[in-house]
């Protein structure tokens, strides 16, 4: 049919073809990976930025939803991509064919590539060579090889997905004041405040954001921390109902807990590395058994002595607002020694706990001035609340008040339970120049008639 | 006056030059029908056989003696009737006396021994009659008394059929049906068309015909131009798609139907057609790409040649069931949807 020489540079001319179509596939595969690459890049950083700000913005159990949601949205968006991009890859003769279209070669190109794959597999009877007319189709097409340059099939190098990628960057870019902004805000409890003593009359219970115990150990005696417990049980019946061990209390705990976690690492809040101590008094105790023991002895140094300076907090549970669970909160500064929001306050109150009676007024004056708790009873009977400790200064604490996270539980095992109770230190305060002791009121004599009288009114 | 010249199997662009040289020939007496004349002559390059269907007056059997005077080839014209027998088409042996005086049964060629058969209101015949044209069309030979006469090349038969008065009308079998690569449609012609026809038709003088080849030639000629529409590159892509779309004539609930999920099922398919296109569709819709890339000077068929071969090529094999009848539905719209849903499935 023709002869060496006409057969090669009819080859030649089939290779041309092939190769211009073989540059039009790389592009066009070339765009569909971009389309890819930058769909599930956008989709990274934009729900990544969201994800970010939420760990700012939300509590943990909904930041967790809200995160796992944003997740999934993701994966498909992502798997969307990656599908789109996949749909678009492109063997030799899809690439010929969108170039047929592209430029109205109807069919030329893709005739060709086809009938030669067809050659490749099987050496037809009716292979290209054989055809009457391959000849004519090969120099037809290739009369109109500058309608099929790839640059004009496929004028663009970069994927308008790209577009996507960007406006995802603007997004992550535009939430970075925010985060920025929240960045800095001082968490509640100072880093460097490693030890306070609360009195446990003066928490108000309610079930913790986060059951990490990561942060705070509780120390008490044996009598205390039954009575935390029983105040933890009448709380946590008290609050709707719910029990604390059940399956699904435990899963949201954790759930709760995952989420804290993942949040302190997306907004770089650390949680404390050092776990505060958390001394717990119970003054009601002491003051009833200073009560029984010595109900009117007024012993000014003794009374002194027994009157432990404890971290106290002279509010009532009807001046807090109404909380429930198992937080351990002390929510007013101006009332609390340590409860002062900035971590000044909190960390120079709770050091008189620490140290000896010689610790400053302050705190003691702010701390007793409320006597309607037991709290204030400890400093003394009889004395004046007003004039104890000479005159009041003005609070120096913030406005805010703070809240602890603790999970008390009963454990068989450690250092509560081995009966490591807290005996809070003994505070001598001195008196001031304005201030004199407390004097004992001389028992009166009762009159020897009298006392028959008296003693049949408490016999009845 | 030959457009094609020497021996030699003809070019691609002798080829699209015959052709329009053809159809300018038609046109000069048929005014209008642009599309019905095209797709006549494609039928007739592609080896197929043409249904006309069209109310009276349209031009029906003008076409087709213009076609004949135009090809120069010989032609013939059988009006059918109800009383028309199959051997009043194919021909039957009648006893001769010879010579030597000797009484011997001979057989005498009927109206089909032709080049171009116009087989005229096919539809009044009984379908016996019908039948006669079969083995001619598919075949082109005839089987009279044991005995097979093979039809000189080419065979093109053109059946008209009228679609008022259906009264005493048998509808043909859809095996006939199938034969006919494409079926035509005549419609009225417009205002500006009618006044040609008029003008052209009332005259003192007729539009003469010139034909396109010697009558000696003119078969050859004919015959080598099929030849070439046959080596027409279809590429397996093209194949497929032919095949899909003949597929998706089909409906899904068809017990005939082997089903599987690249098949593309268009639900006024699955509500309206009783039976699809059978395989001699897809062979139509190639066939026909065929002749339309040549005209369009390639030597490959395109998807927009199968598709717009669609209409003619697969209307007529299409059986509607009562629904669609009802409401009104014709084969052309069912295949219209059709190469909607196959065009919108092709990759982007």
């Amino acid at each position: 049919m023709s002869s060496p020489h006409h057969s090669r540079k009819a080859e030649e001319k089939l290779s041309l073809i092939l190769g211009r179509i073989g540059s039009i596939r790389s592009r066009l595969n070339s765009l569909a990976w971009q389309r890819g690459a930058f769909g599930v890049l956008a989709w990274i950083i934009a729900i990544g930025a969201v994800v970010v700000l939420a760990a700012f913005y939300l509590q943990p159990l909904i930041f967790l939803v809200a995160a796992a949601m944003l997740g999934l949205i993701a994966i498909a968006g992502m798997t969307n991509s990656v599908r789109a991009a996949w749909r678009l890859h492109m063997n030799r003769a899809a690439a010929a064919s969108i170039a047929d279209r592209r430029a109205d070669l109807k069919g030329r190109l893709e005739t060709i590539v086809e009938m030669g794959q067809r050659q490749k597999i099987v050496r037809l009877r009716h292979s290209p060579e054989h055809l009457l007319l391959w000849s004519y189709l090969i120099e037809d097409t290739l009369s109109r090889q500058e309608e099929f340059q790839p640059a004009r099939i496929e004028a663009k190098r970069i994927s308008r997905s790209i577009y996507g990628l960007v406006g995802a960057m603007v997004l992550a870019i535009a939430i970075i004041p925010l985060i920025a902004r929240l960045h800095g805000k001082p968490i509640a409890l100072p880093a460097n405040q490693d030890e306070m003593t609360l009195d446990l009359n003066d928490l108000h219970l309610r079930a913790s954001d986060s059951d990490s115990d990561d942060g705070v150990e509780v120390h008490a005696d044996a009598a205390t921390m039954r009575r935390l417990e029983d105040k933890l049980a009448a709380e946590g019946a008290a609050g709707s109902g719910k029990g604390s061990d059940t399956p699904m209390d435990k899963m949201m705990n954790h759930a709760k807990s995952l989420a804290g976690r993942l949040q302190d690492k997306l907004t770089g809040r650390s949680t404390p590395r050092s776990r505060i101590t958390l001394k717990l008094a119970d003054n009601s105790q002491e003051l009833n058994s200073l009560e029984k023991r010595e109900p009117l002895k007024l012993n000014p140094r003794r009374k002194g002595e027994d009157a432990d300076a404890h971290f106290e907090h002279e509010r009532t549970s009807t001046d807090s607002p109404a909380l429930s669970g198992g937080t351990v909160t002390a929510n007013d500064p101006e009332k609390n020694s340590i409860g002062g929001a900035g971590g000044d306050d909190t960390t120079t109150s709770n050091k008189h706990t620490n140290e000896d009676d010689h610790s400053s007024d302050k705190s003691s004056d702010q701390t007793s001035n409320d006597s309607s708790s037991n709290g204030g009873s400890a400093h003394g009977v009889g004395a004046d609340p007003d004039t104890l400790f000479g005159p009041s200064t003005d609070p120096k604490l913030g406005g805010s008040g703070f809240e602890i996270s603790i999970d008390a539980r009963s454990e068989t095992k450690g250092p509560k339970a081995a009966g490591h109770a807290y005996m809070p230190p003994k505070v001598r305060t001195p008196l001031n120049s304005s201030q004199h002791p407390d004097e004992p009121i001389a028992r009166a004599s009762v009159p020897e008639d009298d006392r028959a009288a008296i003693k049949k009114v408490f016999e009845r | 006056m030959s457009e094609a010249s020497g021996a030699e199997m003809p070019t691609v662009g002798d080829f699209a030059r015959v052709f329009r040289h053809i159809q300018a020939e038609i046109h000069k007496v048929i005014v209008g029908h642009e599309q019905a004349v095209e797709e006549l002559l494609m039928a007739l390059f592609a080896g197929g056989h043409v249904l006309i269907e069209g109310v009276p007056g349209t031009g029906k059997t003008t076409l087709v003696k213009t076609l004949g005077l135009a090809l120069n080839l010989s032609f013939n014209r059988i009006q059918f009737t109800v009383d028309l027998m199959p051997a009043d088409i194919t021909g039957t042996r009648v006893i001769l006396t010879g010579e030597d005086g000797r009484r011997d049964f001979q057989f005498q060629r009927g109206p089909v021994f032709c080049n171009i058969l116009l087989g005229d209101e096919i539809n009044r015949a009984t379908p016996k009659t019908q039948s006669a044209l079969l083995e001619a069309m598919a075949e082109l030979q005839v089987t009279v008394a044991a005995k097979t006469y093979p039809l000189e090349p080419p065979f093109f038969v053109m059946a008209t059929l009228n679609p008022i008065e259906m009264e005493g009308t048998y509808p043909l079998p859809e095996a006939q049906l199938d034969r006919f690569l494409f079926k035509v449609k005549l419609n009225y012609p417009d205002e500006e068309q009618l006044v040609r026809i008029i003008s052209t038709t009332t005259g003192p003088e007729e539009a003469g015909v010139e034909p396109a080849f010697p009558r000696d030639e003119s078969a050859m000629r004919i015959e080598s131009l099929k030849k070439l529409v046959r080596n027409v590159i279809a590429a397996p892509a093209i194949e497929r798609y032919a095949a899909r779309m003949v597929r998706a004539t089909q409906p899904a609930n068809s017990k005939f139907v082997s089903d599987s999920p690249k098949a593309v099922h268009e639900e006024t398919v699955n509500r309206y057609v009783m039976f699809g296109s059978s395989p001699r569709g897809a062979q139509a819709l190639i066939l026909g790409g065929k002749v339309r890339a040549l005209l369009d000077g390639r030597a490959n068929v395109a998807r927009e040649d199968i598709e717009a071969i669609a209409l003619s090529s697969l209307s007529h094999r299409i059986m509607l069931n009562y629904a669609a009848h009802s409401d009104g539905i014709d084969g052309a719209h069912i295949v219209e949807r059709v190469v909607r849903s196959i065009h919108s499935a092709r990759p982007a």
